[in-house]
């Protein structure tokens, strides 16, 4: 027996020893990761105690979720009914009369595109399916049944590429082969009136859409994505032989996608009415069946240009990730870290934007009228072979008539005004869309400036009833005639010369207004122009200093990019490239550029060797904090957040608050802000939680549902309608506040919206983006921007910049010239910011040059603060695992929160006697909490803020103790059985 | 004695609640945003009249995460509504009882199903989430299984880190009633055998379970467990061994016959795992075939009559006059490339446009015409 006891114990003693050890290593490795673990387990970090005297800075305009609700769910199919562009519709065979049958084609058609993946994706669970809605519109029975149900279980299924770790590869588009269709077939002729074809391309975080993958040309034409494949041609080819056996009436599709497929079949195939419809959205799709039925005339217009050919822009000659050619050298292949498992490239890879400021319409419109007027070295370009449908472009049930265009200047605008007429039988809403086109100088040649033959400086929709006509104003602003002069003046400049401004019913519209007024060879004309909606303005002076100052700040604007341009940048051992010019379209089309890392590149940023790195943090401190001196930190004050909810930025009382702050709360609010801020004791800051956007708040990423889900960011582009966004934004805000709970759980940031381009229709995620326009993108930004923070909502637009692709994102280099970087790429956030008073970004995961995003000055400061005036907080991409979004260089450039951080990242850490670190820390430290005091996370008040353990640190030291007393008991009833046994 | 006992069965408790309290707790709920999901599909309510499904999928992929990611799945549709979905991680090849396996996961995932009508079409709905400790969810979905002559299919979006986006999905297939007994028979029927590689000799950590298997090829494949993480050459002359591993030379050390060397494997975040790898005796090791490393990445230079790493390509000569290009990187490759040695140099062609494809800005960005020739390596010229 007495050996049996000490059997006993020994067991126990090794046992509970063992457990010991598992707990005191789950320690570090959980805390390492702790960020992560609570926002997954939804572990609480603080415990707020409200203030009873709180004022309520935000409060929801619905009386209860119900009426939220029933709004949102109209106001997605009312996006979609005005985003919704009609591109065909031949011998008027939309709208469709009541009772018509449809038999619906496409695994699509049943699988219906919603919305894009990954961090972004919004839940489709219970969005309305095509059926439902044509259904819902043309009466019961009005689809094909047995069609339906033979999608349901035929196995075909479109698949995107995996968000983490995915690739190119995955993308599948599995149209249903046409041999398989067999008996349905005979049910065809009692739904004959309308064929309704699906063809739907999704994208998503993380890849890009195929554009000529080899391996997947088993799959799809040439491994392109965007084109049709061979059973969606088959299908074609079918339908068309059916509709002409007279099995159906009419042939009808809807592009169902946010990236523009190449539309070089639409005049094949019998088709009679093409409608492009994005991505609908919850319940964007009973929009497109009211546009089917003519309930609703579709008003929408196309935000991209959609190809016949999309290999022929000038972006799709340097698109992708290319690898640095000596990159073996180097060892960029293990070379830093990040959050795609097993990839590690963060320095090896760059991308050329070799076409400058030649991207969609400004390309295709430019060379155009280059190759009508003769100039240029356009070539024997042929318009009609690339271009589809023009930017700007959509049908309506009716027709408008223009008359009595005028331009007025006024000082810093022009007043443009015109009458339009409904001169068709069924009522509608019209988009007027302003262009201008600014002279193209031999002081342009000579200096690089490049100018679009047109470019949207205005727009305005209004519903005009059936005969009735509606005069428009439109104010046009001076400064977006202006061009970025990096060569010579280095700033803004309105040249001097002729302007003209005409109203096109879009791009190509519009040029040829223009050319007509220019009185063009009409030979060489696509269309007659209508030289009467031209207008021409002379700018007698040559004006370099109005626009060098910001409007906003009043800052000096010079160039700020001149180490993303491989023509500027010192460091690349002369590796210049040739841009895209109008002065010589031939001669200067790119190609694809070779480049090597050279030793000074490596130095400057794509280096993670901690030598180097603390070299360029040297060099950040001496270039922009030379005059900092140690600030107080951690002093004693009665000072709370809450007291800053009104207060402007700029007053210099915030640096009393933040001096309360010591330097490890300050370094614990900057380095961890996965989906939330943490709780800033010192000053009863709360901790708040942050979640994705950009069509609604998509908590679905983190778990739980989403809410609202509204339609592709380009179709709410398309609606040229600024009140449906701005309802839309305070919508999406609204969805926060009343998602925000009284435990102290304050949802108060969102990640988004996204406002970079579409310079391609390949990037994965287009569908977070606006437009090929950048002005467009602003313009829409804005509005969107100001609505959501209307609700108390700071938003992280993003992704801040140049972040125009998937492939390579992690720290790719991006190379382009501040003109184009200016006047495309920035423009969207510009709107957001400075027009919209968008307290955020979020800056993105790839490089200016050889600088990560975040810590590049001249954009995270240069830009943002001096001259949009940024005043909350910037946050990073997601940082968890990438080291290379180094915390010092970041701080030091103006990049204030990281979106989580791992174990080995707190490069902060032992500096606070640093008094450039410490300053640079501080100041974001300010930016974030500028945010959260001007969201609705103040409506608690002056509320006392606790930060606590959370439960699961709390029960790891629980079992940690429990364990350490349990085998110091087993240890010690070991010994003494053991001295009995011996004794005994 | 009975004390005793007492005591020790009142510890043995303590330590059981402890790890349980390690293990769960009570964080806070989830807040939810408005739910702006349109009416249910019409259902028969919540009782299932009785019936039960099972359902079964798995998501496989190679490579160096198999062991993280692959996963099979049971799901059961239960007769109270309930539906549970169990996962067994069958890449780490342990196939023993379900109740004290580690790599097998009951209820991952959870929620409830029923039967309903669909836009007309007759099916399962089923919603699905992760459910931890306290009650919360994440990654929850709602997927609808079709019936195709008896066998229902739907994909199951899971989550590899559960509340994350991190997620992969698995093709479902299931039928009515019962085909698996129990989570045992579930894993019998998925589990798979490990097969090391062919290997003539090998270097082992014992502590660290790592492998590095010598092949007669030449080529050299690093294990950690089951998952392959790097792989490289291996030369065997004068009773020296010589390794390399993604094309660099590893230090060998030698003590007697007794041969050492260290390989990494990185674990992402900046870490990385140290396997220190021993071969007790390489006097009983044959040279690879040919006495020549093969073409590094472990993959035989059977190819055509030569090839040439060049930076990231390599160039394959297939006769004469003929050679392709390939880009192991991203898995591609283009024939129709002609060329012409002239001693060391080597003077190559491209074809066209319209046969590169793709491939072009590969070449464009990697490749050129002429190259050097040293050994098995293409250093461009110029």
């Amino acid at each position: 027996m007495k050996k049996k006891g000490s059997l006993l114990w020994t067991i126990l003693t090794v046992v509970t020893a063992l457990l010991l050890v598992v707990c005191i290593v789950a320690i570090p490795v959980t805390n390492a990761f702790a960020t992560a673990i609570n926002v997954a387990l939804g572990a609480k970090t603080q415990e707020v105690i409200p203030d009873p005297d709180a004022k309520i800075y935000f409060w929801s305009d619905y009386e209860n979720e119900d009426d939220l609700v029933a709004f949102e769910k109209q106001l997605c199919h009312d996006i979609e009914a005005e985003g919704a562009a009609l591109l065909v519709n031949r011998d008027n065979t939309l709208p469709l009369a009541a009772g018509t049958k449809f038999t619906p084609f496409s695994q699509s058609s049943f699988n219906l595109l919603y919305g894009g993946t990954g961090s972004g994706q919004v839940s489709a669970d219970d969005a309305i399916s095509l059926k439902a809605a044509i259904d819902g519109a043309f009466g019961d029975n009005s689809v094909n049944p047995e069609q339906w149900k033979f999608y349901a279980g035929a196995g075909y299924k479109r698949v995107n590429a995996d968000t983490t770790g995915g690739n190119q590869a995955q993308y599948r588009i599995n149209e249903v082969p046409w041999n398989e269709y067999g008996a349905v077939a005979t049910t065809w002729n009692q739904y004959g009136d309308v064929a309704l074809v699906v063809l739907a391309r999704s994208g998503g975080e993380g890849a890009d859409l195929p554009s000529g993958l080899p391996e997947l040309e088993p799959y799809m034409t040439d491994g392109d994505y965007l084109r049709l494949c061979k059973e969606e041609i088959e299908m074609l080819e079918n339908l068309e032989q059916l509709k002409k056996q007279g099995i159906f009436k009419k042939i009808v599709v809807l592009l169902n996608s946010s990236n523009t497929l190449q539309l070089d079949f639409v005049d094949d195939y019998g088709i009679d009415a093409v409608l492009w419809i994005g991505d609908v959205g919850m319940t964007g799709i009973t929009a497109v069946a009211d546009i089917l039925a003519g309930t609703v005339n579709p008003s929408g217009r196309i935000v991209d240009t959609f190809l016949k050919d999309n290999h022929s822009s000038p972006a799709m000659q340097n698109f992708g990730a290319y690898p640095y050619t000596n990159g073996a050298d180097y060892d960029v292949a293990t070379a830093q870290n990040n959050t795609d498992p097993g990839i590690g490239k963060c320095n090896r890879d760059y991308v050329v934007y070799q076409e400058g400021i030649y991207v969609g319409y400004r390309y295709y419109e430019t060379r155009y009228e280059d190759y009508v007027l003769g100039q240029g070295n356009a070539g024997e370009y042929s318009y009609d072979s690339d271009v589809a449908f023009p930017f700007g472009y959509g049908l309506s049930y009716t027709t408008f008539e223009y008359s009595n265009f005028s331009v007025q200047e006024q000082g810093d605008t022009f007043q443009v005004e015109l009458d339009v007429k409904n001169t068709g039988t069924v009522d509608g809403k019209h988009t007027v869309q302003i262009y201008f086109q600014s002279p193209y100088t031999q002081y342009d040649i000579d200096n690089q400036v490049e100018k679009a033959a047109v470019e949207l400086c205005g727009f305005d929709k209004k519903f005009i009833a059936a005969g009735d006509t509606e005069h428009f104003t439109i104010t046009v602003e001076k400064e977006d005639l202006t061009s970025y002069d990096h060569m010579n003046a280095k700033t803004y400049i309105l040249e001097d010369g002729d302007y003209y401004f005409t109203v096109g019913k879009d791009a190509h519209d519009a040029v040829n207004n223009i050319l007509a007024a220019k009185g063009a060879d009409q030979g060489r004309m696509t269309a007659a122009g209508d030289a009467g909606l031209a207008f021409k303005w002379n700018n007698p002076t040559f004006d370099k200093t109005t626009y060098a100052v910001s409007s906003v700040t009043g800052l000096p604007i010079t160039n700020l990019f001149e180490d993303a341009d491989l023509n500027k940048y010192e460091g690349d051992d002369g590796q210049d490239i040739t841009y895209l010019s109008r002065s010589d379209w031939t001669g200067t089309w790119p190609s694809t550029v070779s480049l090597k890392i050279t030793d000074q590149m490596w130095k400057d940023g794509l280096s993670h060797n901690e030598a180097d790195r603390k070299a360029m943090v040297e060099t950040a401190k001496s270039r922009y904090w030379a005059d900092a001196t140690m600030p107080q930190m951690g002093v004693s004050g009665t000072l709370s957040a809450s007291m800053f909810a009104e207060t402007e930025a700029d007053d210099p009382s915030w640096n009393e608050l933040i001096s309360q702050i010591p330097y490890s709360e300050m370094t614990n609010l900057v380095y961890n802000g996965f989906h939330l801020t943490q709780p800033v004791p010192s000053i009863s800051l709360p901790g708040t939680n942050d979640e994705n956007g950009p069509q609604g708040f998509t908590k679905s990423l983190m778990g739980g549902s989403s809410a609202m889900a509204y339609t592709s960011e380009d179709v709410m582009a398309a609606t040229f309608n600024l009140e449906l966004i701005e309802n839309m934004g305070k919508c999406i805000g609204e969805d926060f506040l009343h998602a925000t709970d009284d435990s102290g759980t304050v949802f108060s940031g969102i990640y988004g919206p996204g406002a970079n381009i579409h310079r391609t229709p390949y990037c994965g995620r287009n569908f977070e983006y606006y437009s090929e326009d950048g002005w467009l993108s602003g313009r829409v930004a804005a509005v969107e921007v100001a609505a959501i923070q209307d609700r108390g909502v700071y938003v992280f637009t993003k992704h801040f910049a140049l972040n125009d692709q998937e492939e390579g994102r992690y720290g790719i280099s991006t190379w382009s010239n501040e003109q184009a970087i200016r006047e495309l790429y920035l423009e969207g956030f510009e709107g957001s910011v400075a027009r919209g008073g968008g307290m955020g970004v979020m800056s993105s995961f790839n490089r200016l040059g050889v600088t990560w995003s975040g810590a590049h000055h001249g954009l995270m400061t240069g830009i943002l603060r001096d001259e949009w005036g940024m005043k909350g907080a910037a946050i990073t991409d997601c940082s968890v695992m990438a080291a290379y979004m180094d915390y010092r260089l970041g701080v030091l450039a103006g990049q204030d929160l990281w979106d989580g951080y791992s174990m080995g990242m707190e490069t902060l850490d032992g500096l606070d006697n640093d008094p450039a670190i410490v300053s640079a820390v501080q100041t974001a430290v300010k930016h974030i909490a500028y945010s959260i005091t001007h969201s609705h996370a103040m409506n608690v008040g002056n509320a006392t803020v606790r930060a606590i353990t959370p439960w699961w640190q709390m029960a790891i030291y629980a079992a940690t103790g429990v364990m350490a007393v349990l085998t110091a008991g087993s240890v010690f009833m070991l010994i003494r059985s053991k001295k009995k046994a011996k004794n005994g | 004695m009975k004390m005793k006992k007492l005591l020790a069965a009142a510890l043995s408790a303590l330590m059981l609640v402890s790890l349980l309290a390690a293990c769960g707790g009570s964080p806070s709920s989830n807040s939810q945003a408005p739910s702006a999901a349109p009416s249910e599909p019409s259902g028969n309510g919540d009782s299932q009249g009785g019936k039960s499904y099972q359902f079964w999928g798995t998501y496989e992929e190679s490579g160096e995460n198999a062991s993280m990611l692959n996963a099979a799945f049971l799901l059961n549709l239960n007769e109270d509504s309930t539906a549970v979905a169990d996962k067994y991680m069958f890449a780490n090849f342990d196939a023993s009882d379900a109740a004290t396996n580690p790599t097998f996961t009951a209820s991952y995932m959870s929620g409830t199903w029923k039967e309903v009508e669909k836009d007309g079409v007759a099916c399962l709905q089923i919603k699905l989430a992760y459910v931890d400790e306290g009650g919360n969810e994440s990654n929850a979905q709602t997927a609808y299984a079709y019936d195709v002559a008896g066998v229902y299919s739907f994909d199951l979006t899971f989550p590899v880190v559960p509340g994350m986006s991190y997620t992969r999905v698995a093709s479902m297939e299931g039928k009515e009633g019962q085909t698996y007994a129990d989570a045992n028979a579930f894993i019998q029927a998925y589990k798979q055998d490990f097969t090391a590689p062919e290997h003539v000799g090998a270097f082992t950590d014992a502590d660290n379970n790592g492998t590095a298997y010598l092949q007669a090829d030449g080529t050299v494949l690093v294990y950690a467990g089951y998952d392959k993480f790097a792989d490289g050459t291996w030369t065997l002359a004068d009773g020296t061994i010589a390794i390399t591993l993604g094309g660099e030379a590893v230090d060998v050390t030698m003590d007697g016959n007794k041969a050492t060397f260290t390989a990494e494997r990185n674990l992402g975040d900046g870490n990385a795992a140290s396997y220190t790898l021993v071969c007790e005796d390489i006097s009983t090791l044959s040279a690879p075939e040919g006495g020549q490393a093969p073409a590094e990445g472990g993959e035989p230079a059977e190819e055509g009559i030569a090839s040439y790493e060049a930076g990231g390509l390599v160039l394959v000569l297939l006769d004469d006059t003929n050679m392709k290009v390939k880009y192991p990187e991203y898995g591609m490759e283009r024939d129709g490339f002609t060329y012409v040695l002239d001693g060391n140099t080597l003077t190559v062609t491209a074809p066209g446009e319209d046969v590169l494809g793709a491939f072009g800005q590969i070449w464009g960005a990697m490749g050129g015409e002429t190259w050097t020739i040293d050994g098995n390596t293409a250093t461009k010229a110029g």
